[in-house]
């Protein structure tokens, strides 16, 4: 992947991140996704048009419940399970939308579908690009699913 | 009209509470705290709000389950008593032709996400001075 693209991209994240929950994460470049260690939300978005491929958020969960309680304005104890993956799935949805303005010529329009919670997908053997960040010792993988971002990506 | 003052109900179209939780955040952010606020999960529970309450704005996400944000505009702008109220659409897919796209159908803003109260702030403000616009003119 070209560094100026790579830059982009991992800027929008971040962006996002912060301007929804106000939380600084920083990339781990060349970053190998952690092992699952079975505290870790997930979910996936489709992209139907320029390609149908799929974006895939992986998250430890107290990450997860740090961002959530930021942008409710709750302590942890309020929180439901129900706050966490609409949280989760809204974000998907909002960095997805980034990078795909990044990736699409803007004369082009580009859709994607609803995300969906994805528990403990493995993605072994699917063409990925996987991007890692991190804050403190808690981390979030985005994973572009897909022979054709990828291409767009790496060109 | 859509006098800033009189913007007093707004009605909020998105499948994630999450979206509407930060939606509404920003309008209150942008001078509209204490105003009255309506929230649908989906195009039917907005339409249902619509033929009952009297909505001065309309704030609608585009990619919903079932009906979504394009069918709404559709609905609003063919029903004559609703047609004149202002709809801003939010979306994580905007882009210069979606934006071309649905301002043919009628929405007077399209905004990306995630919102700020900024950026809420700004659309409603020139629609407000828009609005001013026009009705010197008559």
């Amino acid at each position: 992947m070209s560094a100026d693209l790579n830059s982009k991209l991992c800027q929008a994240l971040i962006e996002v991140v912060a301007d929804l929950s106000f939380i600084c994460l920083m990339e781990l470049p060349g970053g190998e996704p952690p092992p699952n260690t079975g505290q870790q939300l997930q979910a996936m978005i489709p992209v139907h048009q320029p390609y149908k491929e799929k974006f895939l958020l992986t998250i430890e969960s107290r990450l997860m419940q740090e961002i959530t309680c930021n942008i409710y304005g709750l302590d942890a104890v309020q929180l439901t399970k129900e706050h966490q993956l609409d949280t989760l799935n809204e974000l998907l949805n909002n960095i997805a939308g980034k990078f795909m303005q990044i990736l699409t010529p803007p004369s082009i329009q580009f859709e994607l579908g609803l995300p969906v919670l994805d528990i403990d997908r493995t993605i072994s053997g699917e063409p990925a690009l996987n991007l890692v960040f991190h804050s403190d010792e808690s981390y979030l993988v985005f994973s572009l699913i897909g022979t054709n971002l990828i291409g767009e990506v790496r060109k | 009209m859509t006098e800033k003052g009189n913007l007093n109900s707004f009605l909020i179209v998105d499948d994630s509470g999450t979206a509407r939780m930060i939606i509404r955040q920003c309008i209150e952010i942008a001078g509209f705290h204490g105003k009255e606020f309506f929230e649908a999960r989906d195009v039917k529970e907005a339409w249902q709000i619509l033929q009952q309450q009297k909505v001065d704005l309309i704030v609608t996400d585009l990619n919903m389950p079932g009906l979504d944000g394009r069918d709404l505009l559709r609905l609003i702008k063919g029903a004559p008593e609703l047609s004149s109220t202002c709809v801003i659409v939010i979306t994580s897919t905007k882009n210069p032709a979606k934006e071309a796209e649905l301002r043919d159908l009628g929405a007077s803003s399209v905004l990306d996400k995630p919102v700020s109260p900024a950026c809420i702030y700004q659309v409603l403000m020139n629609l407000t001075r828009n609005d001013s616009r026009s009705d010197q003119t008559k």
